[in-house]
């Protein structure tokens, strides 16, 4: 039985979220802020969170950051229309690695939850897992010995060499661009 | 005046000349003659007193050597004494006549005419020729002697007496000729007193305004233009030319004052500029002398509690350029300089620039600093804004989003055909909602966002390659394959690596858009002239109407037909994309048989 935690201060979002993930075989749970989020985290063992990053109490970094904090490392999947490139940093240094850029259809989700609880088969899957254990620099290296790589996997690449430097932002929106993020955020037909 | 002067000042010199000369003349012909007129008599005299010696000796001769024998039969002929006599009597006479009165003279000549009666008397005993006595006769001869030796030296007396008169005379004329040299030797020196009075009357009236004039116009050119010349005498032939030159002073001056004017108005009006300018703006000579300062600058300085120099942040960025010899002009607001004035942040946007004059003296710097707050401001509040409505309008959109499309699947139980037809309907406008929200947003962050292009040297087929592969799936879901081609030898572009690659993107993602079914989409990559490079993207669909050439680069302009997804954002982001790259996009137009044809050229690096 796997077991998940939505977070998100958008009931119906949390209502469609929930629906589509349950299935037989997945406990779904719900918050509708992060106060409520780290307290629930706290209590339960999750397989994944599904967090907004903007919420009016206790924002998705601040999760991050409170989870880790209590040494939870769970893989969380941050959510929201718009991740800056600060943001963005800030989630990866946590061991946050997947991103999802809303609006997302049912099939997003599912291939998410998949995503990051399933076994990784691909180098980048294989690399991002690296990468949620905070192991940066051999999730380089299993790119960069993976063979040929498409788009997305190329600007994960680039973007945890610039994590493995531990530049900030302006160097990496100077080679990368403000959209990194989205580039290269989970989706359901890249798969 | 001044001709008049020199003329009588010459006149008289030449005048005292000629009467110098005149003078000499007279004096040496007068002496000349007097000269000749004494040797002439004087040398007559000596002619006449030895006329007598010689006269006596030829009467001796002839007749009283016959004393010194018998008495002849015949008495001597007495014609040659009588003639000698006649001879003697004329030239006693003549003697007389160059008696002058003197009296010496006159007392030898009685005295010589005396001595004669007696030799005449002694004559006139021979010619009696009464006794033929040898002892008389001798005593006649002996007597005869005597009185000749008398006359001879009466005679040569007479001519020592002329001699002296002449030397005499000699005398005299020598006096004489040297009063006349001290006259001439006077003439001589009134002559050089003149010449020196016409000397230094010359200095004062000719050399001494010369020379003031040559001071004067060396005033002039220190620039003492308030100078003028006294005027000389109304006569003076220098006046005219005094009057002009005081008129070109006051010209000069008058011009000077006009000139010095104009740099006062053309001063005061750069500094009422710098004044005005609203931004503080800091001047910096070469010289590296302390900056200049307009209110604005000072205000600042003095809220920030500086002294007169530039504040720090811009003093470093000032040097830098100062080093680099180049200029600083960010375009940027996010380039801005923050300045904590009290409580309040401030952000400068410096502009930094060298200036320079045809004086190397008067090059320098300026430093402005242009008050962008307001301008960050905004630029916060957009970028605040597109957060916002991308979290507040997707989010609520992407929970029905999700309810549609969970819907959809059924899995709340089956749909009537009704409902499930509604709900398509739904679904689909809430995709269409989304696209649009998706392209208004990427339109406000392309206007914003594109004067700070990151230009660099970039492959342009990279980046071929990389929107290739982006695709490459997407294409193969429909059947449609694409290619690529470039013949591998090509120059690196000039560009935004992620901008470009937008453009590409959207080019390739359209095509593949209007591709029918099995197409295949080609992506080609050549030269366009010899500054760009061209990237064709080609499809085989139905190609862009004539007519609308030209609209389809238009903010949100859509093909009346046009059935797919979109605001018609994605080309008009893409033109204004090449716009600052400075290069071109395009379509060519189409010809039955040929493929659809959209090019960008991109500057080659």
């Amino acid at each position: 039985m796997r077991r998940v935690l939505i977070v998100d201060d958008e009931p119906t979002l949390r209502l469609g979220f929930s629906y589509a993930l349950q299935s037989q075989g997945t406990c779904v749970d719900t918050a509708s802020g992060g106060a409520s989020a780290l307290e629930l985290a706290g209590e339960n063992r999750y397989d994944a969170l599904f967090l907004d990053l903007r919420m009016p109490d206790v924002d998705g970094l601040r999760v991050i950051e409170g989870l880790r904090d209590a040494g939870n490392h769970v893989p969380v999947v941050l959510c929201s229309a718009y991740i800056t490139l600060e943001s963005a940093l800030a989630a990866i240094r946590r061991g946050v690695v997947d991103f999802l850029i809303k609006p997302v259809s049912p099939a997003d989700l599912r291939h998410a939850f998949g995503f990051v609880t399933g076994g990784a088969s691909t180098p980048l899957a294989k690399a991002l897992a690296l990468a949620r254990e905070k192991s940066f620099g051999d999730a380089v290296s299993i790119l960069e010995e993976g063979g040929p790589r498409d788009v997305r996997t190329e600007l994960w690449l680039r973007l945890l060499r610039h994590v493995v430097r531990g530049d900030e932002a302006p160097e990496v929106r100077a080679a990368l661009g403000d959209k990194i993020a989205e580039q290269v955020a989970l989706r359901s037909d890249a798969a | 005046m001044l001709r008049v002067r020199l003329l009588l000042g010459l006149l008289t010199l030449v005048l005292l000349l000629w009467a110098v000369g005149g003078a000499g003349f007279l004096i040496l012909q007068d002496a000349g003659k007097r000269f000749d007129q004494r040797l002439v008599v004087d040398y007559q005299a000596i002619d006449i007193a030895h006329g007598f010696r010689s006269g006596t000796s030829l009467l001796n001769s002839q007749y009283l050597t016959s004393l010194s024998a018998p008495a002849g039969a015949t008495p001597p002929d007495p014609a040659l004494y009588q003639e000698v006599m006649r001879d003697f009597d004329e030239k006693i006479d003549a003697m007389r006549r160059l008696s002058e009165g003197n009296e010496r003279w006159n007392e030898l000549l009685e005295e010589f005419e005396e001595a004669l009666v007696t030799y005449r008397d002694g004559y006139s005993e021979f010619f009696s020729n009464d006794f033929t006595d040898m002892e008389r006769r001798s005593d006649l001869l002996i007597r005869m002697g005597n009185r000749t030796q008398r006359l001879t030296d009466l005679a040569n007396a007479l001519a020592t007496l002329a001699e002296e008169r002449l030397f005499a005379s000699t005398k005299d004329l020598d006096r004489e000729s040297r009063k006349n040299l001290a006259l001439i030797a006077t003439l001589v020196v009134l002559g050089t007193g003149i010449a020196v009075l016409i000397y230094f009357q010359l200095l004062r009236h000719l050399v001494e305004p010369v020379v003031g004039l040559k001071d004067s116009f060396e005033e002039l050119r220190k620039g003492n233009f308030e100078l003028s010349l006294p005027p000389p005498d109304r006569a003076s032939e220098f006046a005219p030319m005094v009057a002009s030159f005081n008129d070109m002073s006051r010209e000069l001056h008058l011009r000077r004052r006009e000139t010095d004017q104009r740099l006062m108005r053309k001063n005061l009006l750069n500094r009422a500029l710098l004044s005005a300018i609203p931004s503080p703006v800091y001047i910096i000579a070469d010289d590296g002398s302390s900056p200049v300062l307009n209110p604005a600058a000072e205000e600042l300085n003095d809220r920030l509690g500086l002294a007169r120099r530039l504040p720090g942040k811009a003093r470093r960025l000032f040097e830098s350029c100062q080093e680099s010899g180049e200029n600083l002009l960010p375009e940027d607001p996010r380039e801005a300089l923050l300045f904590r004035i009290g409580d309040e942040e401030r952000h400068f946007l410096p502009r930094i620039f060298r200036f320079s004059s045809e004086i190397e003296e008067y090059s320098g710097w300026a430093v402005l600093l242009y008050d962008v707050t307001r301008i960050r401001w905004l630029d916060d509040m957009k970028s605040n804004m597109l957060a916002t409505v991308s979290h507040e309008i997707r989010t609520p959109l992407t929970g029905i989003r999700m309810v549609l499309l969970l819907l959809l699947e059924s899995q709340s139980g089956s749909l009537t055909e009704v409902q499930h037809q509604m709900l398509t309907s739904a679904s689909e406008d809430c995709e269409r909602l989304l696209e649009t929200l998706n392209n208004l947003l990427e339109l406000a962050r392309a206007e914003s966002g594109m004067t700070s292009l990151n230009l660099a040297p970039v492959p342009l087929a990279e980046i071929a390659r990389e929107s290739l592969l982006l695709f490459e799936t997407i294409a193969a879901k429909k059947g449609i394959r694409i290619d690529l081609q470039h013949n591998g030898d090509l120059p690196e572009v000039c560009a935004d690596a992620l901008r470009l690659r937008e453009v590409i993107n959207n080019l390739v993602s359209n095509a593949i858009k209007h591709s029918p079914e099995d197409g295949t989409v080609t992506i080609r990559i050549g030269r366009s002239g010899t500054d760009f490079l061209r990237l064709s993207v080609l499809d085989e669909g139905a190609g862009v109407p004539d007519g609308i050439q030209d609209r389809i680069f238009e903010r949100f302009f859509r093909a009346e037909a046009q059935t797919h997804d979109g605001v018609g954002l994605g080309l008009f982001i893409s033109r204004e994309i090449m716009r600052a790259h400075e290069g071109r996009i395009g379509v060519r137009d189409r010809s039955p048989d040929k493929p659809t044809e959209f090019f960008i050229d991109v500057p080659i690096a």
